[in-house]
């Protein structure tokens, strides 16, 4: 392992800044790598301002589509260099398993190149795919979406997937994009965005990538003008950073946010062998995918089924993660973190299952055990009896609610969404966004674009008026209520 | 002053209050008294006034009397004259005979003016001395307790200076003395008084106390480098008087209250005699109520506070 | 009461002299002011820190049931080799249960952290931890300067005695009052800090000592003011600064403590940098530690300190970075082996200032993945429904 510090790049406009221009800062990874992060400069802001916000305005969408899509194949494939450096990142500075790392890049590929999907995305959240084209006809309109134009992107550290979604919801709306990395995670927009350039640097879609960073504390004169520069936000974090977003945006700047969320598990009571093996299967897989660390992660789970079945069900499942998914190298606070946990857990007497080393723990308490969470693959698990109110579990930072098994238990779906959760997927599925369904219960793509509509003219009838609408007319024969329905 | 009257169950208002009274003695000077009053259920048992240590303040006795109020005790404590607090003089002029006309003062003043029923005295390090002749030579004190008390002035006073002054010669005296690096006394009318007053010599003490028939109960400390105990045990001439005795503090020096365990139990100990004493009993009976931390705390700054108000 | 002496040991036929010893080791070494502990050789504070701890073990083991049916469940009754065996409790255990070793009728309050957000920590005291807590303050007078009670001063930055309820730190500043005369101001407004600075004057004027206390963000407040004004304040020597309270990212960057201290020094005018000290403190702990005069903590001897592996919770070596635990002897109102919310360092053997002894490093708080956001406070969650 290197010692030596590494100067991380930043991208203006397309154009990779290998040398900071500004300041810097200094972290070190979970592996003990020291990082040196460019500070965004004044030269940087002044650049990526002066460039066109509307730059993809007019790019039709199944062009962008298929530029998605070319950098896609170019991830998927396993001698592409921009994945391999991408992986060696992860594991080597984030600490991050192989095969953990590897399936990050296989997302990207994924995302990037379901093209498909890209379109039924664009269908189920902005009503026609070529809404972004096209004038489309809506009742007594017709209506198409524009570009918003800077979107800028406060990005998680946490979860690639995350940071490959929001960029390309952007550019699928054909919003330039300024996405601004976490110290946690610089590599993955940074080699997103390269993967672009590495397609064509002179295309539009990468001339309007940016990716920055500054100091979350101390935005700096270049980060406000970036900032202020912006017509919508994406913002990925902590309430912190949701706050610091809203007070330092302009009054009508458009924010999204994906703040803080948590997530649960239901098993319905199963006898059968296989059944229990399965359910334990699907749950340990949303315990282990990205370490907990998304919002759609399962840190609870309430089980109907007798525990002395399901544990060693699931102490099986959890190891067979351990080994087809590593854990990703955990840094001293988050094994403080979980420290912790433990040592609560084991004073109050709570029945905990750890696998080899502490790649994973289960520790069995009532629901009101109240410990500060220390993801890192830590299921509370609960059991699940009569008295249990699901409305009681669940709330507005609900994300996700899986349910095994899907049969028998999609009809919690009422409960628990009019309490506040966000989606109901399988156990198992937690990472997979459906395209139609919600993010945190919007639909992101509408948020990204400006809807206009041109309306019909008067010689259009409306549904409920069958002559011409002549309103100086109707005013000079006060004939106005004879028009309402 | 206010006058409070006598009450045996105290309201949260009567809770730790100090009641301030001014006495003028005979030759126009004035000695400030602060009083306690009991604060439990239990029937009254009399009267106790606190002597405090040299340089010490009245506040400095404020869990003792708190001990005593909470377990039926009113509790009177007095500024010396010639001291650090609010009463007539300056430390610089103390001597043994002023402290002692001071506390006389006091204990007629309450025999007099307040008519106390049953009265001792609870007299701490050098104002056990004072206590050992005022017992001697009034008949109105009905018991003594002391602690970490002065018997042997003289060897006392060698320790904590490192000179015997006693045998110095007057020419060769210094002008002033220094106290716990501080505090200015003068010498030469001290030792003057101490000769004129027959305050130096421990066998002096032990002939006063001779005479005396009322109970005393003296705590001192075994590892007391001013006062130690075979020179209480010494004045207190036990078998000869079967109605006093002697409580050895372990792991104590003369500043008792630096080790909080050693003090309150010599203070629940101190208690227990004075509840036994008041009641006429020749052994203690069981203290039924101790201040709590809070309390101590609370009423300790109360009366910091009060005390620097008088800015004294 | 806790005279050990019920039955007084008579020694003489009359019966009119007894004894009575109500000594512990451990008050003997809190209290004892020749020598003070931090006088002692490493070696000699070991060995009394090793005794003492098994001391307080064998009396919580005892008088807890909450902590002996843990320690059974984790290492059984069988007795521990070294101390780092015994087992520790999460000061997040303080948050959810009341863990106590001594009745109810002997608690004099339960305190709380002062945490704005999640849940805080709920701790007992009793008479004697609060004596002992007083008296490890009492007992670094040595350490920091040398005063005597009547000599010095304070102007606590804080809440005064009749305002403070059961938060810890407010409560334990407020003790200062039982031992100098204070003045307890927080500066809120700029007629607070005029008023600050008044009594720094008028009572440097009054005494020979001043100590000034608070955390360090109303200090630096305070010395902002004192700038403004021209410095009016004349410390000298005379001034000793205590920062107590826990330091937080001011203006968005971590404090810098060597500039923190210069500040203050020039703010207060003052001879050495050596005048200002932090100390620390948690509610789980029942010590306060001292700066010495190079700015390193000491340990008491009655306290074990001891970073460790959190895989493991084995000591890590000196110097370098673990999760902190604390065994703290001088606490009888609940068992205080703690593992608490704190990265920090240990090293041992001599100091710059000249002493010997262990001393620590509070490096900073665990950042926790809640903390940044990505899983929620349980705690807040559950605990918001059961209020529900």
């Amino acid at each position: 392992m290197s010692t030596q510090p590494r100067t991380i790049p930043a991208i203006v406009a397309g154009r990779l800044i290998r040398s900071p221009r500004g300041e810097t800062r200094r972290v070190v990874t979970a592996t003990g790598m020291e990082l040196i992060l460019p500070l965004v400069s004044e030269a940087d802001a002044t650049s990526i301002i002066a460039t066109d916000r509307l730059a993809l305005a007019d790019l039709p969408t199944q062009e962008i589509v298929a530029f998605l899509y070319g950098a896609g194949q170019n991830w998927k494939s396993s001698e592409y260099v921009r994945r391999k450096l991408y992986i060696r990142d992860l594991v080597q500075c984030l600490g991050y398993s192989e095969k953990m790392a590897k399936l990050e890049a296989n997302w990207i590929a994924m995302l990037l190149s379901s093209y498909a999907s890209i379109y039924d995305v664009i269908e189920a959240e902005l009503g026609n795919r070529y809404v972004l084209d096209e004038w489309i006809p809506r009742e007594e309109a017709q209506i198409r979406a524009y570009p918003r134009g800077r979107s800028l992107h406060i990005l998680p550290g946490n979860v690639p997937l995350s940071t490959t979604t929001s960029v390309m919801r952007a550019l699928i709306t054909k919003n330039s994009v300024v996405a601004k990395f976490s110290s946690e995670d610089p590599f993955t927009p940074l080699a997103l965005a390269q993967s672009f350039s590495d397609i064509d640097p002179n295309h539009p879609i990468a001339r309007a990538v940016s990716v920055v960073h500054w100091n979350s504390a101390d935005l700096g004169v270049s980060g406000k003008r970036l900032v202020e520069d912006a017509d919508v936000m994406c913002v990925w974090g902590s309430i912190g950073a949701i706050e610091w977003a809203a007070r330092q945006a302009r009054p009508d700047l458009e924010i999204i946010a994906f703040g803080p969320k948590h997530s649960l598990a239901l098993i319905a009571e199963l006898h059968e062998k296989h059944e229990i093996r399965e359910a334990a299967r699907a749950l340990a897989h949303d315990v282990c995918f990205r370490d907990q660390r998304a919002c759609f992660s399962s840190q609870q789970a309430w089980v109907q089924t007798s525990l002395d079945l399901f544990i060693p069900e699931l102490v099986t499942a959890l190891d067979v993660y351990a080994d087809v998914l590593p854990r990703s190298a955990h840094g001293l606070d988050d094994r403080a973190a979980r420290a912790l946990t433990i040592r609560e857990a084991r004073f109050l007497g709570y029945p905990i299952f750890e696998g080899k080393d502490g790649i994973w723990t289960i520790i069995v308490c009532p629901a009101d055990f109240a410990s500060q969470h220390p993801l890192s693959r830590t299921l509370y698990l609960h059991p699940w009896t009569h008295e249990l109110s699901l409305e009681s579990i669940v709330d507005k930072q609900t994300q996700t609610v899986s349910v095994y098994p899907w049969s028998r238990l999609k009809h919690v779906r009422d409960r628990v969404c009019r309490a506040g959760a966000a989606r109901i997927v399988e156990c198992g599925m937690s990472n997979i966004f459906r395209p139609g369904g919600a993010h945190d219960g919007i639909f992101p793509l509408q948020r990204l674009v400006r809807f206009a509509s041109t309306e019909l003219p008067s010689s259009a009838f409306t549904k409920s008026v069958t002559v011409k609408i002549e309103q100086t007319k109707f005013l000079e024969q006060d004939r106005f209520v004879e028009f309402i329905p | 002053m206010q006058q409070d009257s006598v009450s045996s169950t105290a309201s949260s208002d009567e809770l730790g209050r100090v009641d301030e009274d001014v006495i003028e003695t005979g030759d126009g000077r004035r000695i400030v008294v602060w009083r306690t009053c009991a604060v439990t259920r239990d029937a009254r048992r009399g009267t106790i006034l606190l002597a405090p240590g040299f340089c010490r303040r009245m506040y400095n006795l404020a869990t003792l009397a708190q001990y005593l109020t909470f377990n039926g005790f009113e509790v009177y404590r007095y500024d010396p004259l010639n001291h650090l607090g609010p009463s007539s003089g300056v430390l610089y002029d103390f001597t043994m005979s002023s402290g002692y006309y001071g506390m006389n003062a006091v204990l007629s003043w309450l025999r007099g003016e307040r008519d106390v029923d049953s009265l001792g005295i609870v007299a701490t390090s050098l104002s056990a001395r004072h206590a050992y002749r005022a017992c001697g030579e009034r008949h109105d004190i009905d018991y003594l307790l002391t602690a970490v008390g002065v018997t042997h002035l003289r060897a006392t006073l060698q320790r904590v200076f490192g000179v015997d002054w006693a045998a110095c010669e007057r020419e060769l005296l210094a002008p002033t003395v220094v106290f716990e690096d501080k505090h200015v006394i003068h010498g030469p009318p001290f030792w003057e008084d101490a000769y004129a007053g027959d305050w130096w010599e421990g066998t002096t003490t032990q002939r006063e106390l001779d005479s005396v028939d009322i109970p005393i109960v003296a705590f001192a400390a075994r590892d007391d480098d001013w006062v130690q105990p075979h020179e209480v045990e010494a004045a207190l001439g036990l078998s000869r008087h079967r109605e006093r005795r002697l409580c050895e503090l372990a792991g104590s020096g003369h500043n008792v209250s630096q080790n909080p365990a050693v003090a309150q139990a010599m203070l629940v100990s101190m208690t227990g005699e004075a509840m036994g004493l008041a009641a006429g009993f020749d052994r203690p009976l069981d203290v039924k109520s101790e201040p709590t931390f809070t309390q101590i705390t609370e009423q300790i700054i109360k009366e910091r506070r009060l005390s620097a108000r008088e800015g004294s | 009461m806790t005279a050990r002496c019920l039955e007084p040991e008579r020694t003489d036929a009359a019966g009119q002299v007894w004894v009575l010893d109500a000594t512990t080791a451990i008050d003997t070494l809190i209290f004892s002011d020749s020598p003070y502990w931090y006088g002692l050789s490493l070696e000699v504070q070991q060995e009394r820190t090793d005794r003492l701890v098994r001391a307080a073990f064998e009396f919580h083991l005892e008088n807890c049931p909450l902590f002996r049916a843990y320690v059974e469940r984790e290492i059984g009754l069988r007795g521990i080799g070294s101390l780092e065996e015994i087992p520790l409790v999460s000061t997040r255990a303080f948050k959810f249960s009341e863990i106590s070793s001594v009745p109810a009728s002997m608690i004099e309050q339960w305190y709380r952290s002062s945490g704005t957000s999640g849940l805080t920590s709920r701790v007992p005291r009793d008479r004697r931890s609060l004596e002992r807590l007083v008296g490890s303050v009492h007992s670094v007078a040595g350490l920091l300067g040398r005063w005597d009670d009547d000599g010095a001063a304070v102007v606590n930055l804080g809440p005064g005695r009749e305002h403070v309820d059961d938060v810890w730190f407010q409560y334990v500043m407020s003790l200062i009052e039982a031992i100098h005369e204070t003045d307890s101001i927080i500066p809120s407004s700029l007629n607070d800090m005029e008023r600050i600075a008044a009594a720094c004057k008028r009572r440097l004027a009054e005494y020979d000592d001043l100590i000034i206390a608070g955390p360090p963000f109303y200090i630096a407040s305070v010395c902002d003011f004192l700038e403004e004004r021209g410095r009016p304040v004349q410390g000298e020597s005379r001034i000793t600064v205590l920062t107590a309270g826990g330091w937080k990212r001011v203006a968005g960057a971590d404090v810098d403590r060597k500039a923190f201290r210069a500040q203050v020094r020039q703010a207060f005018n003052l001879t050495s940098e050596a005048q200002i000290r932090d100390v620390f403190n948690q509610v789980e702990l029942n010590s306060v530690l001292f700066e010495c005069s190079v700015h390193e903590k000491h340990v008491p001897p009655w306290v074990h300190v001891a970073p460790r592996d959190p895989d493991t919770l084995l000591p890590v070596p000196d110097g370098q970075l673990g999760i902190m635990s604390y065994l703290d002897a001088s606490c009888t109102a609940f068992p205080c082996f703690i593992l608490a919310e704190d990265l920090g360092t240990v090293v041992r053997g001599k100091c710059a200032c000249g002493r010997e002894g262990v001393r620590v490093d509070i490096v900073r708080r665990v950042e926790t993945r809640a903390a940044k956001g990505c899983a929620l406070t349980m705690g807040r969650l559950h605990a918001a429904r059961q209020r529900q």
